[in-house]
């Protein structure tokens, strides 16, 4: 219940503590975004309604007071061209600012451990370089990016990690990406996101997050 | 085979009904039938939230709840968001321009049967083993797979609904062009001809798209064919663009209309001429083509090349632009007025003040490093709620009410339409925005079960109990509508408009109009007051 | 465009019912006999679909000309909408192809089947070519009022029509002999597509002619009406310009290169 409010929460706290480590990547690039987008939202949708909310108070129908629209003509071309042109501006400004944060969530850093990822219905497979296959549970390594390289054995499935913030969709016949990064250890769930049947709600794969040490140990056992 | 119809026409036999021509009572039969089916989806919904009120699976199994989610999704837009405005097209259109019916009345019936047809078929998926379970975006290569029920079904429901709307476009896109009375030029129809008809041509383009892809599906499914198996080269990505190519358009399909009926109470509401008039054409105009050229926006997560999701991205928030437009022209519009906020005019500020939480949630969707997390899940939900659940739903209830009077010839009972506004918008908003704020939190949409995390539960459950006020708002208007057939004539015209459907008697007679041709004076406009 | 266009006719008509009905049919036969496994239902379903088609049509067709009012001109603007939006649905299907092309480009070579043979476009683009002459000859005669010539230049475009569909399965039923099923891989499944949407459109084509001979024979079209004239006419010139963008596609891009 305290959590509830966590949305507004979240962002406030995320844009105080901007400069600490934060717990996965992508996921300090999207709570930026989020940020961005949810300031202006507040305000544009301000801007629309306070007008409004006043105009209806101040011109409501009101028996011998304001019985009858006023007769002018209002036109105002400097009014039309504002809102043209403001707009514009910032809808260009938050695609450009999405494009530089995006190619950054798009792109794995070139060290990345590749992990082969293939989707099927209800499970995932998870094919490590060294050969090691696991199902439903993808262990990694603190600290270092890891590249998903996804496709499907049967249905389009998507891979998503919520504390990561990032998604991409396992599509059969071609391969897709998404990477990410945890700087702490833990254990975490990915869900599917793709509609994908009747236990598309039970398609989880936990990630566990292990120290270097733990996952090289892991890596090399049988 | 022919008769002339004496009578006003709503008071015509069952004969008369069935077999009519007449471009009123098409709309009604249009009408009737949506509600219907908006009912039958809006129950659906309740049981999805029923299901939705605790993690776990408690009253449906997941292949119920699936069927029931792509029952609600598919009937509530094809037989809600989209037919509903065919109702309103249908009365209004011949009437606002001074016409005596359509260009083709019997094509008109054959519109109608076409949509009656694809009716039969939707009910024919309530029986158990017809059920599908594929969802409204029938996603290959799911589609093809057993388990998601009978895609014939499917496919044929969308062809049937294309041929209505393909049979609606040809039909009005000819009336407007030719059946104009004198002196209503283009630029002077009532906006409400602009957002109905922009939607229609955006159909005649965009739904043979959608038809393509289905039939597709068809052949991939009964005749073998390879369009959508990878492994004969096949792509299933393109069944997502082909669909999107029309069901991106599609959700304007469904809102300009909404924006039509927003300008006409605001204008009439208010006593003052629509702010901005031309630059509201050229707005509508905008979306409607800007709408074909940013599909891929659904597809963000679906593994396209880099470039098409930048340049999708851009293209889509572009559209905040001419939207900003109408927006901000409503604001100007009540500049000066004498606002009276009867319940015609709630619902239109409230559809209004909603479509901006829609609208503003749909720009970060546009961006793709936002949309990277939030794909797929409730907050998307939330967004198309905003506009579809409350401004679509808002303005066609407003529509209603709006032209209630015409319609029946009696006054609705403002006191319930307003108890009504009051529930519906504080259910929908506990319901829609406990949604989005769920799925920022990383709920998943299309899941029957979802983990026991707190604020999830909590979340949920507002939503379910604003469900519940929403759904007990909803009841009270179509007792409001039904308790309003009984009620005082309305006469005339009691909004005192001058837009041409007011001036005839109400309901209107048979001809539409006492005489013909229709005349309006030189200055003559909807929106002129004074 | 001003003038006030105003229809005198108030009315209710038995006729888009039954084409309704008959519609509803069609669902129903093809849901039958892919999805529920019931051939034979689906033939019979189909059967009475295609009977109150005709019924329908002929009906609707007797009651327009003898029953409606004055021409309104807006017949062509109809066509021109409906051919928009055919157009779209002959867009899906090159996409389609083109995709395939484009993402099998190294492997396309061994899709092209050996017996494969461009000429044989040739020969059809001339047939169609030939029947579109014909419908505009027909529609000139019966403007002069020649109602016979208009008959003699009809039936000859119906000939033309009916040839190009029987060439047409003719080859693909060699082409299948081959093993260039529908499902041998994604050239096969666009190539019968695109030839195969456009032939059903030829089929269509041939239907409206048919019930435009129909209402030219039986006198219930008059030199003052022609607008179903124009607007069949129109639609046959649009499903020959489309045989030439499916034939280049399908054969010459698919097939040659
Ligand atoms: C009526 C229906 C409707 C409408 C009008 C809209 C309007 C918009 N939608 Fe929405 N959308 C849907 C119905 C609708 N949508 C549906 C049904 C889905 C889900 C489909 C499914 O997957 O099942 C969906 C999904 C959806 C997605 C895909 C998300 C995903 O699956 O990952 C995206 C992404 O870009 C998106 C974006 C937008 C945008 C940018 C608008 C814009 O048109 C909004 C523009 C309006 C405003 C911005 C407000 C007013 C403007 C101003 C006041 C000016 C100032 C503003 C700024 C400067 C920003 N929508
Ligand atoms: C116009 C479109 C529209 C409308 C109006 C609605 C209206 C409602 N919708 Fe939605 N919905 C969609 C379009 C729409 N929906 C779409 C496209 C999807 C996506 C599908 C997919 O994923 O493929 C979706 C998905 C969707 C989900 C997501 C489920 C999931 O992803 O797992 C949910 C869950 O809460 C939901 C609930 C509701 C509710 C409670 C209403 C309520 O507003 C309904 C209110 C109406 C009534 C209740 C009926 C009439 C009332 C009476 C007859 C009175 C008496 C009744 C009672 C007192 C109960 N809908
Ligand atoms: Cu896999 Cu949903
Ligand atoms: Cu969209």
């Amino acid at each position: 219940m305290t959590q509830m409010f966590s949305v507004i929460g979240t962002a406030a706290a995320s844009s105080a503590a901007s400069t600490a480590v934060p717990l996965a990547y992508p996921a300090d690039s999207w709570d930026q975004m989020f940020n961005i987008w949810l300031g202006l939202a507040v305000v544009i949708y301000l801007i629309v309604a306070l007008p409004m909310l006043y105009f209806l108070y101040r011109f409501r129908y009101q028996e011998g007071v304001n019985e009858t629209a006023s007769t002018k003509e209002y036109e105002s071309h400097g009014l039309e061209v504002l809102w043209t042109i403001v707009p514009l501006i910032v809808v260009i400004y938050l695609a450009v600012q999405s494009l530089t944060l995006y190619s950054e969530m798009r792109n794995p850093p070139p060290e990345s451990l590749v992990v082969k990822t293939t989707g099927m219905m209800w499970s995932w497979q998870f094919d490590y370089p060294s050969g090691k296959t696991t199902y439903s549970e993808l262990t990694v390594p603190v600290g270092k990016p890891i590249k998903l390289e996804l496709t499907s054995r049967d249905v389009i499935h998507a891979l998503h990690i919520p504390a990561a913030k990032t998604m991409e969709d396992a599509v059969p016949g071609r391969v897709t990406h998404l990477w990410f990064q945890f700087n702490e250890t833990g254990e975490f769930t990915s869900f599917c996101r793709e509609y994908c049947g009747t236990l598309h709600s039970k398609m989880q794969a936990k990630i566990k997050v292990v120290s270097q040490e733990a996952f090289d140990e892991w890596i090399n056992a049988n | 085979m022919q008769e002339t119809v004496a009578n006003p026409w709503f008071r015509a036999s069952f004969r008369e009904w069935i077999f009519t021509t007449d471009h009123k009572k098409i709309a009604i039969l249009y009408g009737m039938t949506s509600l219907l089916f908006f009912s039958v989806a809006g129950l659906m919904g309740m049981a999805i939230r029923l299901e939705l009120n605790q993690p776990g699976v408690q009253y449906l199994d997941p292949d119920l709840y699936n069927y029931l989610l792509t029952g609600h999704g598919a009937v509530m837009l094809l037989w809600w968001a989209i037919a509903f405005w065919g109702a309103f097209s249908n009365f209004l259109i011949p009437i606002m321009i001074g016409a005596r019916d359509v260009a083709f009345p019997r094509l008109n019936q054959l519109s109608y049967w076409f949509f009656f047809s694809a009716s039969i078929l939707v009910l024919i998926t309530l029986i158990p083993s017809q059920q599908i379970k594929m969802m409204w975006t029938g996603y290959p290569p799911f589609v093809l797979h057993d388990t998601a029920g009978p895609t014939g079904l499917y496919v044929l429901i969308v062809i049937l609904i294309a041929g209505s709307t393909l049979g609606t476009g040809v039909n009005f896109i000819t009336t407007v062009l030719r059946f104009r009375a004198k002196g209503i030029t283009l630029g002077k129809t009532n906006l409400i001809i602009h957002g109905l008809i922009s939607s229609i041509v955006v159909q005649l383009v965009g739904v043979p798209a959608f038809v393509g892809a289905v039939v597709m599906l068809f052949l991939d499914k009964y005749i073998g064919t390879g369009f959508f198996d990878a492994n004969t080269g096949g792509d299933p990505v393109l069944y997502q663009h082909l669909f999107w190519f029309y069901s991106h358009p599609a959700v304007y399909v469904m809102i300009l209309p909404a924006f039509g009926v927003f300008s006409e109470v605001l204008s009439t509401m208010s006593k003052r001429p629509i702010f901005g008039r031309t630059s509201m054409i050229y707005a509508i105009w905008a979306i409607a083509l800007l709408g074909f050229l940013v599909w891929a926006h659904h597809m963000f997560t679906s593994g396209m090349p880099q470039w098409l999701r930048i340049f999708m991205s851009f293209t889509t928030v572009l559209i905040a632009v001419p939207t900003g437009i109408k927006v901000f022209n409503w604001v100007g519009t009540l500049y000066g007025g004498a606002i009276r906020l009867n319940t015609a005019m709630l619902f239109t500020l409230g559809g209004i003040f909603m479509f901006l939480i829609g609208g503003l949630t749909g720009i970060p969707l546009a961006l793709p490093a936002f949309d990277i997390n939030v794909h797929d899940s409730a907050f998307i939900v939330g967004h198309f709620h905003y506009v579809l659940g409350m401004a679509m739903t808002l303005g066609a209830f407003s529509g209603v009410y709006f032209w209630y009077p015409k319609i029946t010839g009696r006054m609705y009972p403002e006191r319930w339409g307003k108890i009504s506004f009051w529930l519906i918008l504080v259910g929908a908003n506990l319901l829609y925005f406990a949604m989005m704020m769920v799925g920022i939190e990383g709920m998943p949409r299309r899941y029957v079960d979802y983990p026991e995390i707190d604020y999830w539960v909590t979340l949920n459950q507002i939503s379910s109990v604003g469900a519940v006020f929403l759904a007990v708002g909803v009841g009270v208007t179509f007792y409001a509508w039904f308790k309003g057939l009984s009620g005082p004539e309305a006469g005339r015209n009691p909004w005192g408009s001058p837009s041409l459907e007011w001036t005839v008697s109400s309901p209107p007679p048979p001809q539409n109009f006492d005489s013909f041709p229709v005349e309006v004076a030189d200055d003559w406009s909807p929106y002129k007051y004074h | 465009m001003e003038e006030a266009l105003v229809h005198s006719e108030h009315e209710t008509s038995v006729w888009p019912m039954a084409v309704g009905a008959s519609i509803l049919l069609s669902a129903l036969s093809l849901l039958s006999f892919f999805h529920w496994q019931m051939p034979i239902l689906g033939i019979v379903l189909g059967g009475a679909m295609l009977a109150i088609l005709a019924i329908g049509l002929a009906g609707w067709a007797r009651e327009a000309f003898q029953h409606a009012p004055e021409e309104t001109e807006v017949g062509t603007i109809a066509v021109a909408a409906f051919v928009v939006s055919e157009t779209i649905i002959f867009g899906t299907v090159f996409v389609a192809f083109w995709v395939g092309r484009i993402d099998n480009f190294d492997v396309w070579d061994t899709f092209v089947p050996a017996g494969l043979e461009a000429s044989f476009a040739v020969w059809l683009t001339f047939i169609l070519w030939a029947s579109s002459i014909m419908i505009v000859l027909s529609e000139r005669a019966f403007t002069r009022g020649d109602r016979k010539n208009a008959m003699i230049y009809l039936g000859a475009t119906l000939g033309l029509g009916l040839l190009f569909v029987v060439l047409h399965m003719n080859e693909w039923i060699h082409l299948v002999g081959e093993g260039f099923t529908v499902d041998a891989n994604v050239y096969a499944t666009s190539f019968y597509s695109l030839t195969g949407v456009h032939t059903s459109h030829v089929i269509v084509g041939i239907a409206i002619n048919l019930v435009l001979f129909w209402v030219v024979a039986s006198g219930l079209m008059t030199r003052e009406r022609t607008t179903f004239f124009k607007g069949a006419g129109l639609y046959w010139h649009f499903v020959d310009i489309m045989w030439l963008l499916v034939a280049a596609n399908a054969y010459l891009i698919g097939g040659a290169f």
